[in-house]
């Protein structure tokens, strides 16, 4: 049983050598930082033909290229702010897997907080409606009602 | 049974629901009933001046760009199989001679997209090299084929993204370059 749960645990163990990231191509910058803030880079860059793929794990042309730019833009000594102005300037806002924060994008990024807070305080509102029903005094109809109803008659 | 003390009160906040799913169904109906593509990027480039058409060319006989005609820039690649299907309707604008019809190749080695034309034969006044892909990210280019349309004047016009084929070529290109001549 012991032998079994090895072999599971090797197979998936050597298969995640496979499974790892496609942005290990063959041209990696030599510099270690510079290259793991091109990878860091490129996991925020859409790849425009699998657009819900990052250009580091996407096997498409287009990524392949944009991978090779950003590694020959930061070798060149660019920032990643003008690596990604360049490429928005390029393809649009879309090139970003994040959409950009400005006026435009308010709402969009908004939303769930709007969402939220109306959810609170129309919760907030019913519970403040059900104290003020709470604590309202029965006035005497009702009070009449309650003891007859209490009592097991039929107060119809 | 209502008990004569307690005041009806219905808030307005019972027709949220309603509001709410008629909001959504309107979001989704505008959606989905619209022609829009949600896998076609927009182009940026729409109306701005067209990146230079510069770089080592392929072939070295280019004819030269006549400035009278609209230019054709048609991205391709000797990998790409929709940019077999729409070599003919590249040929048919190369004999009709109302543009400057002019080729960049994308992501390819020169030697396989020479023999791609060979094969096939050039519909091309001239054709770049663009082995940096310097021309494609100008152009916003993020597969093959696409075509350009760029006016007398040097602006971007127009853009399709896929073979020349059927409608998109007619009238789809075609009208617009009857737009810009």
């Amino acid at each position: 049983m012991a032998l079994r749960s090895l072999y599971f645990a090797l197979t998936i163990f050597l298969s995640s050598a496979v499974l790892s990231d496609v942005a290990v191509d063959g041209d990696r910058l030599d510099d270690p930082v510079l290259e793991a803030r091109a990878r860091a880079l490129m996991k925020s860059i859409r790849c425009l033909v699998c657009q819900n793929q990052s250009i580091e794990d996407s096997n498409a042309v287009i990524a392949q290229k944009i991978r090779k730019r950003v590694r020959a833009e930061i070798a060149n000594g660019r920032s990643d702010d003008q690596i990604e102005q360049g490429l928005v300037a390029d393809y649009g806002d879309w090139v970003m897997l994040a959409p950009p924060l400005d006026y435009r994008t308010i709402f969009l990024w908004g939303s769930p907080f709007i969402l939220v807070a109306g959810g609170l305080a129309l919760i907030w509102r019913r519970r403040k409606t059900a104290q003020q029903l709470g604590q309202a005094p029965l006035s005497k109809a009702e009070e009449a009602d309650l003891d007859r109803l209490l009592k097991g008659d039929d107060p119809q | 049974m209502t008990n004569p003390g307690q005041k009806n009160r219905v808030s307005p906040l019972i027709f949220m629901p309603l509001l709410v799913t008629l909001f959504f169904a309107a979001l989704f109906a505008v959606a989905l009933l619209g022609d829009r593509d949600p896998a076609v990027i927009k182009s940026v480039l729409i109306g701005q001046k067209a990146p230079l058409l510069d770089g080592q060319t392929l072939l070295p006989d280019a004819r030269p760009i006549d400035p009278e005609k609209p230019t054709l820039v048609n991205f391709f690649a000797s990998w790409c199989v929709p940019c077999r299907a729409e070599h003919s309707s590249l040929e048919a604008l190369a004999k009709s001679g109302s543009v400057n019809l002019v080729g960049i190749v994308f992501a390819d080695k020169p030697v396989e997209a020479l023999m791609f034309l060979e094969e096939l034969g050039n519909p091309y006044g001239r054709v770049l090299k663009d082995q940096d892909s310097r021309l494609a990210f100008a152009f916003g280019v993020a597969a093959v084929p696409e075509t350009f349309i760029i006016d007398r004047d040097g602006i971007l016009r127009f853009r399709v993204q896929g073979p020349l084929v059927g409608d998109a070529f007619a009238p789809g290109l075609t009208s617009e370059i009857e737009k810009w001549r």
